[in-house]
């Protein structure tokens, strides 16, 4: 017979796997339901491809990687004074992370259309960038 | 619990918790170079693994804390593969999901003896451990960098962590019924053999997963 305090709790333990798989299973779908084949990358109001954005902005290498730098992109959208913006970088899954300038300063996009920054972690490191917002 | 107890279970920690650090680091870098979904391996089969069957043989709450801290501190010490700091951050929530979890049943676990119970225990420990050390890690990286945190880049990617947890709950519902199976298998260790073997197999495991970090730090 099963002690006091345990008595029954396992009863509700298949209602709760029940609502996991419910709830991860009706994520999917409308993840899936909201993704959209986007060609073009966004940098705050206009719209780019890759090739374009590799014959306007500067080079530069982190690592191993080669890319544009993402300061140059922002300069050359005329932001006035980027240090007192934030950017919020989105990914063709919904992904995004917001960065300060200095971030922007050590970041590049590659022909990969991934974004890497040198100074921050993993987690920072996006694929399939879509939009370069200026907050 | 007497001070030989106490003892006993430290190396049971640091044993569960450096081969938790190791898969983490050995298994689970190769399973992201391959472009599988190591996220939701390493929750549901290894994590969920080394601290079910850890809970199994000890029949001890709090142990879990300790091999989680154990694991992500071993994690830091291979910065390779997905991003190092959000795993150990991850690894170190699993192992206080896992006690929140699993706190109030029994130490014997008789409960979860029906597979019907272990294998959605099974699905619900896979898929909170993975949700709910996504959800964390998502908070906690962006405070430890120079970015900063923002609510939003958390709220807006909800839908696509909780899809995410999907594969992790399935792997779960086979996992735990397949831990208690084996636990029914009594392997007696002879009693002057157990700290040379906790400690020499955890030993092993920091050996190995710093020497990959330096091999691929020199090469």
């Amino acid at each position: 017979m099963p002690a006091p305090d345990t008595m029954g709790k396992e009863k509700i333990i298949p209602i709760l796997a029940f609502i996991c798989l419910s709830i991860g299973a009706l994520s999917s779908v409308y993840v899936y339901a909201q993704q959209h084949d986007i060609e073009y990358i966004q940098i705050h109001q206009r719209q780019f491809t890759i090739e374009e954005i590799f014959h306007s902005g500067e080079i530069k290498m982190i690592d191993s990687h080669r890319g544009v730098s993402l300061s140059s992109l922002i300069i050359s959208e005329g932001i006035k004074q980027p240090e007192k913006h934030r950017y919020t970088l989105t990914a063709l899954d919904g992904y995004q992370k917001t960065v300060q300038w200095e971030n922007m300063l050590n970041g590049i996009i590659t022909f990969e259309e991934k974004i890497i920054f040198s100074d921050l972690p993993q987690a920072y490191h996006i694929r399939d960038i879509r939009k370069i917002e200026v907050i | 619990m007497e001070k030989n107890d106490k003892l006993k279970l430290l190396a049971g920690i640091l044993l569960f918790g450096s081969l938790w650090g190791f898969s983490e680091c050995i298994i689970g870098s190769k399973l992201y170079e391959l472009n599988l979904p190591a996220g939701a391996i390493m929750t549901a089969i290894f994590a969920m693994g080394f601290l079910t069957i850890s809970r199994i043989l000890y029949k001890q709450r709090g142990m879990q804390v300790g091999m989680g801290l154990v694991a992500g501190t071993l994690r830091l010490f291979n910065p390779f593969g997905a991003c190092f700091l959000c795993s150990a951050i991850a690894i170190m929530a699993q192992g206080v999901l896992f006690e929140l979890i699993w706190y109030k049943f029994s130490l014997d676990l008789k409960e979860l003896k029906p597979i019907k119970y272990s294998a959605s225990m099974g699905v619900v420990t896979a898929y909170v451990l993975y949700i709910g050390s996504y959800l964390i890690t998502q908070i906690l990286t962006p405070v430890f960098t120079s970015a900063g945190f923002y609510i939003e880049n958390v709220v807006v990617f909800i839908p696509q962590i909780l899809a995410s947890g999907l594969l992790a709950a399935l792997l779960g519902f086979i996992t735990i019924p397949i831990l208690f199976a084996l636990s029914s298998v009594r392997i007696s260790i002879p009693q002057r053999l157990y700290y040379p073997l906790t400690l020499g197999i955890a030993l092993l495991c920091w050996i190995v997963v710093i020497s990959n970090t330096v091999l691929i730090l020199l090469g």
